[in-house]
């Protein structure tokens, strides 16, 4: 097997990824990013709803009451996500565990975040959407909470000259999303970072060092890696630094398979998934709204309603899904009609022919505790599970009653909506689907109550940090990414402070910050 | 269009289900002759919903899970428009791939002032 040696390699090329891979290639470290997915970019983006293509990037991992999306290719999330960048609340940072005790490091709040907040805006261009810009089904949500008296806002995107074909979830063919691939992973490459596609990393293995001093950059970790797919070619790295930044479910499956060789590995590895509760409700307009568009406009239809993040710790908004999505999330069926109609066929026609133009869909997203776990079955494939469902179960209840309340005092015709699997099998009681997964490996001010330190840095191994989802230590009960890349930022420039061979020029960057968590 | 879109995709060997396709075919056409006394393809739409929300309701529960799986991926098909990117769905007006709506049609039509409903300086969560 060919062995290679780097500075710094690089799991993964999503938010987490990219930003620590950017900064370090500018503190003068040789960085090398290796990505499992295929190349991909707005080239090779097709606007499709055929499965042959979804399924190739987009993955899932799910159980019976909970199901984890995200996307694997080069950029990660980015290039398949929706550009809305929020900025937590303040109140997701001071969420508190059972016994009381912040679920974020002492060092982390929003207050200490919002610089990093807007580093990452400024690369990413993240601006408030125009009203004019804001689509048919945005502007319906918005007066559905206006005629409620509710406080409604435009919220803000990482796109530029957006034209609105209404495909962002299956790639931008327009190079107007400000994805990864415009930004940070081409700034990297031109700061002396590699990147290689359907590279994947699958196993990590501490080195004994020699010495009892050893520089900083000696190599700590050798990092055995899949190079082309099942028949590929195994290559090693031999590196001091590595960093996580597979996403909540990949870095903890790759941690959880590297345990033989990470012997000392966290008990909190897999734990703690928060996954921002998701919860629809849908129904169909009345006569005295206007028509809605489902399939023009961006994925994301441009308004949030934060009416209910004080009260309840949700926020509010409509989704506007592809066939594809829709059919995936459930079956639909009208529910104020007796007896209750198939989910299919002829007499199903009728409701779907009201999808495009008189349909809402509401989600919430919220501060649900972080109640999901990633272990391996025997043959070393990721499963998940839910712990504490109870509280769950009443969550959903509640909340998708607030929901059905507002549709239902707007005038809509209630429709129901039964989650299922892939298969088209419903789910059996309380099911959560979301893209939004953090906190396999989350943040901590201890070992005892988390796997990485406030750094990023793994407890009881030196050189090895996770800078991705996985890290953030709660539900955030808005979009994740914005979340993901500042806090990556925020590592990557502790990294860089101890690491770098040249200071890192970050343009407009929260400098005073450096080096501190 | 869309019996075009659905036709093939249950044999469509991409899909797991393929391998079930033959089966579904002759177990059609085994409760088709058995309740109607004809094969599957000459009954009307009513009776091919009848014996389809029979399977549907099978209490074999593989027999359950085929049917469910069948029809599942047939109305994906057809609303979706999976097997072409540009067909879209004519019932639904979903208008598949490839095609701009032009501005004026998509946004900022409804509401003039959307800045009136908000409590955030930016967009952004307190
Ligand atoms: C369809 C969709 C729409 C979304 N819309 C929004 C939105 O509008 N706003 C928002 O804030 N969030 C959105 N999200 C969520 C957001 O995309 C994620 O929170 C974010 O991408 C997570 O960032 P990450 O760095 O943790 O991981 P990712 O972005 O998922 O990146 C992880 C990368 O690591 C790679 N990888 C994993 N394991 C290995 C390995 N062993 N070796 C090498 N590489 C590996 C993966 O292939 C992947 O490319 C959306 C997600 C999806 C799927
Ligand atoms: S809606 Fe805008 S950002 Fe989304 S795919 Fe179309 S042009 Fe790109």
């Amino acid at each position: 097997m060919q062995t290679r040696k780097t500075d710094v390699l690089v799991v993964g090329s999503g938010f987490g990824a990219a930003a620590p891979a950017l900064r370090l290639a500018q503190a003068g470290l040789a960085v090398t990013i290796l990505e499992k997915g295929p190349m991909v970019g707005p080239g090779q983006y097709r606007q499709t709803q055929d499965p042959k293509y979804l399924l190739k990037h987009i993955k899932g991992l799910g159980s019976e009451h909970l199901g984890l999306t995200y996307a694997e290719g080069l950029g990660g999330g980015s290039g398949f996500y929706e550009m809305v960048s929020l900025r937590a609340p303040t109140i997701a940072f001071e969420q508190q565990d059972d016994c009381g005790r912040r679920l974020w490091p002492s060092a982390v709040s929003r207050e200490t975040m919002d610089p990093w907040y807007d580093l990452a805006d400024s690369m990413l261009r993240v601006e408030q959407i125009p009203e004019d810009q804001v689509p048919r089904n945005g502007q319906i949500f918005a007066m559905m909470m206006a005629r409620l008296g509710y406080s409604c806002e435009r919220a803000r995107y990482a796109v530029r000259n957006c034209l609105g074909s209404g495909y962002c979830v299956t790639g931008c063919i327009y190079g107007a999303k400000q994805s990864l691939h415009v930004n940070y992973l081409p700034q990297a490459v031109e700061a002396g970072a590699t990147v290689t596609c359907d590279a994947e990393v699958t196993g990590i293995k501490a080195l004994k060092l020699d010495r009892r001093d050893p520089s900083p950059l000696e190599p700590r970790y050798r990092v055995r890696c899949r190079i082309g797919g099942e028949k590929g070619e195994d290559v090693e790295y031999l590196a001091p630094i590595v960093v996580l930044g597979g996403g909540t479910v990949g870095t903890a499956t790759l941690l959880l398979r590297s345990s033989r060789g990470l012997p000392e590995l966290s008990r909190h590895v897999g734990r703690h998934i928060a996954f921002n509760g998701s919860v629809k409700a849908a129904g169909i307009l009345p006569d005295d709204f206007p028509d809605g568009d489902m399939y023009a406009g961006r994925s994301h239809p441009g308004m949030i309603s934060y009416e209910f993040l004080e009260s309840r710790g949700i926020t509010i908004s409509t989704v506007k899904p592809l066939p594809l999505q829709m059919m995936a999330a459930g079956r639909l069926r009208l529910a104020d009609v007796n007896p209750t109609p198939e989910w299919w066929g002829a007499g199903h026609v009728e409701l779907m022919k009201q999808v495009r133009h008189r349909m809402i869909i509401l989600l919430s997203l919220g501060l649900t505790p972080p109640a999901g776990r990633i272990t391996l079955d025997r043959r070393g494939k990721a499963k998940l599970d839910v712990e504490g469902l109870a509280g769950m179960a009443e969550y959903e209840r509640e909340t998708e009653a607030v929901l059905r309340s507002i549709l239902d005092r707007n005038g809509c015709r209630p429709i129901s909506v039964e989650s299922v699997d892939q298969t088209g099998m419903p789910h059996p009681g309380t099911y959560f689907s979301t893209a939004h997964q953090t906190g396999s490996c989350r943040m901590a001010d201890s070992p005892d109550l988390g796997a990485v330190d406030a750094g990023g840095e793994m407890f009881g191994y030196p050189g090895l940090f996770v800078s991705d989802g996985a890290a953030i230590p709660s539900s955030l009960a808005v979009n994740t990414s914005l979340t993901i890349l500042a806090n990556a930022e925020r590592i990557a420039a502790g990294i860089a402070a101890r690491y770098g061979r040249v200071p890192a020029a970050v343009p407009g960057g929260p400098s005073r910050m450096a080096g501190k968590t | 269009m869309e019996e075009r879109q659905s036709i093939g995709v249950l044999s469509d060997r991409f899909y797991p289900l393929a391998r079930y396709s033959d089966f579904l075919a002759s177990d059609l056409d085994r409760r088709a002759k058995r309740q109607y006394r004809r094969p599957f393809a000459s009954l009307s739409l009513d009776q091919r919903t009848v014996l389809l929300k029979d399977a549907l309701a099978s209490r074999d529960r593989t027999t359950q899970r085929l049917y469910t799986g069948a029809v599942f991926l047939t109305e994906a098909a057809v609303y979706g428009g999976i097997r072409d990117d540009r067909a879209g769905c004519r019932l639904t007006g979903f208008p598949g791939g490839y095609q701009l709506v032009p501005r004026t049609k998509v946004d900022g039509t409804l509401t003039a002032r959307l800045s009136g409903l908000s409590r955030s300086l930016d967009g952004n969560p307190a």
